[in-house]
């Protein structure tokens, strides 16, 4: 060990590579929220006309969000979010582009439900994106939280470290 | 749905890639910058100096990373945000004139900022060697704290485009236009993020008034119109020349890529002394000596 201007250097360099792996633990979990679970494409037929569906699993704590666009605003649409228990916990009508969010209160098999107002549209008339970002986001943003913290405190450690090195050689340099 | 130590696996890459990029030009910018490892030696007191100037000032470099992506990176997102918001309401954000528009003001915005970041980091490192006569030539220290500047501000910023790059990948699938945007911020995202900068910060070594402002406010600007010609030639393209196909970003990426050489160039004749004399400074202040000659 070189003294405490050494021991600062160490910790900065301790505190860069904590930050990189907070970094990375908070984008890996960034990520994972934005990948798409299901598209327009993944919509299968329902017993109504005009109106299509896909059910899918929700664990905790998740946020639906999706993206709906029709580029030729031609087609009028409405969407529904069905519970469990078969209650509607969202429903959006409109045309052109929508995007939105859900918070979805518990864990169960949801359903999306898209009815379309012209009887001959059909999901390859629009773009739909649903995402879902669920426990591993919050997972990885508790475990970047706690790296951010052991981050800070070894980089005021460091620079502190700095700090006091640098004063005692200037001390003796002075003398 | 992809399992999540993949997507780990791929954000400790998205972090990296842009540290290793930056790295490796570094080396290359040794390469074309004669004394370029010798200039950086000497602010990191890397030549000789005790063991304890060593440790101070390679810690200080790093606090210096967290105050320029401090000064640089909200700043420039507040700004441009802005700057953004009046062309969205009158033209809507889908129109392609409005995103030109947007990209093209980030020129101005993120390399005035990175210049205020680059002398901050000039003016400290002037400070820290005082009347030692040791700091190396003063254009080539505002060139390589330029230099460090950009770079802390490309590797925030390619950090952030690739996550969003890699996300469009992962939904949209390989094909040219997922996998242009994050080859070419793998490749050139740091480094000409650090080239530019380099040019506007040649001019601190000179800073000062009357001519010597004008040959600052020179390189900034030439930084500014590489930067915004580099961000709006694939808006303009598609407005002027209607090619929104796969030529189309062909000749954005060449024109691009020609862009950044005349960059280079230009940076390594700031170095050279070719375009701007040397700026070494001398060891204390020398008495003014007046000679008088009678014809």
């Amino acid at each position: 060990m070189r003294g405490k201007t050494g021991t600062g250097l160490v910790l900065l360099v301790v505190s860069s590579i904590l930050l990189l792996i907070s970094g990375a633990i908070l984008l890996s979990g960034v990520l994972h929220s934005q990948q798409v679970v299901f598209t327009e494409r993944d919509l299968v037929p329902s017993n109504s006309p005009s109106t299509f569906e896909k059910s899918f699993d929700v664990k905790l704590f998740s946020t639906l969000t999706y993206t709906i666009s029709d580029r030729e605003e031609r087609i009028h649409f409405k969407l529904e979010i069905e519970g469990p228990d078969g209650e509607v916990v969202h429903k959006k009508r409109g045309s052109g582009e929508e995007t939105g969010s859900v918070q979805l209160r518990g864990s169960g098999r949801y359903t999306l439900i898209l009815e379309f107002d012209e009887a001959d549209a059909s999901p390859d008339d629009v773009d739909l994106e649903i995402r879902l970002s669920g426990p591993v986001l919050l997972g990885t943003c508790c475990v970047s939280g706690l790296l951010g913290v052991v981050y800070i405190t070894a980089l005021l450690a460091g620079m502190t470290y700095l700090l006091v090195g640098y004063l005692e050689e200037r001390r003796r340099y002075v003398r | 749905m992809m399992p999540y130590p993949i997507f780990l696996l791929i954000a400790l890459a998205i972090v990296l890639v842009p540290l290793l990029s930056a790295s490796l030009w570094f080396i290359i910018f040794s390469l074309i910058l004669p004394g370029f490892k010798d200039v950086t030696k000497g602010i990191l007191r890397m030549d000789g100096e005790p063991l304890w100037k060593r440790d101070i000032a390679l810690g200080a470099s790093q606090l210096f990373f967290y105050m320029s992506v401090m000064l640089t990176v909200p700043a420039s997102a507040i700004l441009e945000l802005f700057f953004i918001i009046p062309f969205i309401l009158v033209m809507g954000a889908a129109n392609p004139v409005a995103q030109t528009f947007s990209v093209i003001s980030a020129g101005p915005i993120e390399e005035i900022m990175k210049w205020t970041s680059a002398a901050t980091v000039y003016f400290l490192i002037y400070l820290s060697f005082g009347r030692t006569g040791k700091m190396p030539d003063r254009i080539r220290v505002g060139i390589a704290a330029g230099l460090f500047s950009g770079a802390c501000f490309g590797l925030v910023e390619s950090v952030g485009y690739l996550t969003s790059g890699t996300s469009d990948l992962i939904n949209h699938g390989i094909s040219i236009r997922t996998l242009d945007p994050l080859i070419w911020r793998m490749v050139l995202g740091v480094s000409v993020h650090a080239m530019y900068t380099g040019i506007a910060a040649g001019g601190l070594g000179r800073f000062g008034w009357g001519n010597k402002f004008r040959t600052t406010l020179i390189l900034l600007v030439s930084s500014i119109v590489l930067h915004s010609l580099n961000n709006g030639v694939q808006g303009l393209i598609v407005l002027i020349m209607g090619m929104d196909d796969l030529f189309g970003l062909i000749l954005t990426d060449s024109v691009q890529m020609l862009l950044a050489l005349a960059g280079f160039i230009l940076l390594s004749l700031l170095w050279r002394g070719i375009l701007l004399p040397s700026g070494r400074v001398s060891g204390g202040r020398k008495r003014a000596s007046i000679s008088i000659s009678v014809g």
